[in-house]
């Protein structure tokens, strides 16, 4: 019996485990007979439960509805190539950032960049088409911001970040207008020390809505700083802006716990 | 012709035969969403678990992909129609109580009452759940229905991370015992 796997059958059963542990802990299952044994025997006892809930009548249009959007699925793309539509993104924003806090030329970022996104295409020949139109996108998108780093930017907000927990830190948003839209800056002490997959994760909240605004890791004694650029799209406002810690990188809605928030 | 088998109808879907699917949503309609709808308690939430469990059968890959081994083709639907309610669930609660300002963990979370009584009526399974301790029914709603990680339930009950899986299993067993001991009786209220 292997503690380390045995003990995730309860996450198993409820879905909770990243794609890796999955895949670990169902590469344990056929090896551990005890485990076989406690999943079939969890699964048996609530294999029942649904049928002693009583029926309640689906809404009226629900059929047309969903199968309406099952099948407008087909043309457009399936969920696969838009997950790493969005991995590709993070990899944008981190190369970004990168070269910005580091202060590195914007041609090394590029270069970092392209890598990050040819290391993907190796693995995924299958994506090249949309990962190259990315590359070209983000290649413009670095063309503009070249030219717009050129002029002479002012923070157009500054607020504290607090700590709503007990683990302590402290940091400051700013955020700057750019011709091409804004930055956020971010910058965070005292934070608490990260392990294993952990990040941190800022995010922009509008209403209820949590959108990620790129992430970081901290050095020894918890410092840590990123910058993200905000989509054009007009002037959006946001109410709140958060840091959360995250079990992994890339999470498009909060997991983690708050550890710094302010309002906007 | 003959009545198709859900196997048969889940091979065609395979080939992107919408009328396969379209049997199978009517054959498994009403089950599913009234499981959604006890797991999320909320009409709007159950629908969106319809659709996310549909649009994952039609894909066919990743959750969506059934192969024997993962036992009866219903008990399959059910299991990842409850796995698209607790994803659901989680993203609510994150949206709802960890934006909201305040420190969810520190928070009391909803008793078993408050995550069950809102319920439209009463069923077998809310009369064999009330016959249990507090601790089982608390198991129960943490556990089945709110779909919380061995982690979160450790937690919110403060015991001990290695005695969860344990006390999940007496409260399932106990549960089930209940429902075959009262099987087949409609209570009336």
């Amino acid at each position: 019996m292997n503690d380390k796997y045995c003990g995730k059958i309860i996450d198993y059963i409820n879905d909770q485990l990243t794609d890796k542990e999955k895949q670990e802990f169902e590469k344990h299952l056929n090896e551990c007979p005890d485990c076989q044994e406690e999943l079939q025997e969890l699964e048996d006892l609530m294999g029942d439960i649904p049928s002693y809930m009583n029926e309640v009548t689906p809404p009226p249009g629900m059929r047309e509805r969903v199968l309406d959007e099952v099948f407008s699925e087909e043309d457009s793309k399936s969920d696969e190539p838009l997950r790493i539509e969005k991995n590709a993104r993070t990899g944008k924003w981190k190369a970004w950032a990168g070269a910005l806090a580091a202060g590195l030329l914007l041609s090394i970022g590029v270069n970092v960049f392209t890598g990050i996104q040819l290391n993907q295409l190796a693995s995924q020949n299958e994506k090249l088409e949309s990962n190259l139109t990315d590359i070209q996108v983000a290649l413009s998108e670095l063309q503009e911001r070249q030219t717009d780093q050129s002029s002479p930017v002012k923070p157009s907000q500054r607020t504290q970040l607090a700590s709503t927990g007990e683990g302590g830190g402290e940091g400051l948003a700013t955020l700057i207008e750019r011709k091409i839209g804004q930055e956020l800056l971010i910058q965070v002490q005292d934070l608490a020390q990260l392990e294993g997959d952990e990040v941190y994760q800022v995010w922009l909240i509008d209403g209820e809505t949590p959108e990620p605004a790129g992430s970081f890791m901290t050095d020894a004694s918890g410092n840590g700083a990123v910058t993200f650029t905000l989509e054009e799209d007009g002037n959006k406002s946001w109410d709140a802006i958060a840091v959360s810690k995250e079990p992994q990188p890339n999470n498009t809605t909060p997991q983690g716990d708050i550890v710094l928030q302010s309002e906007l | 012709m003959a009545k198709q088998t859900d196997l048969e109808l889940y091979e065609l879907i395979k080939t992107k035969d919408k009328s396969a699917l379209e049997t199978l949503y009517s054959r498994y309609e009403k089950l599913l969403y009234s499981f959604a709808y006890r797991m999320t308690n909320d009409k709007q939430a159950a629908e969106e678990v319809m659709q996310d469990v549909f649009v994952k059968l039609w894909r066919g890959r990743g959750a969506g992909h059934y192969v024997k081994e993962r036992g009866k083709f219903s008990s399959w639907l059910l299991t990842i129609t409850r796995n698209a309610s607790i994803d659901l669930l989680r993203k609510k609660k994150v949206q709802e109580v960890e934006w909201d300002g305040r420190d969810s963990l520190n928070e009391d979370l909803p008793g078993v009452e408050q995550v069950i009584e809102d319920k439209e009526e009463r069923d077998q399974l809310r009369n064999a759940i009330d016959t249990l301790p507090d601790e089982q029914q608390r198991m129960i709603c943490l556990f089945y229905f709110q779909g919380l990680s061995q982690r979160e339930i450790a937690e919110k009950c403060d015991i001990p991370l290695g005695t969860v899986k344990g006390r999940v299993r007496l409260a399932l067993k106990k549960l089930r015992e209940h429902l075959e001991k009262e099987g087949g009786i409609v209570h009336e209220r």
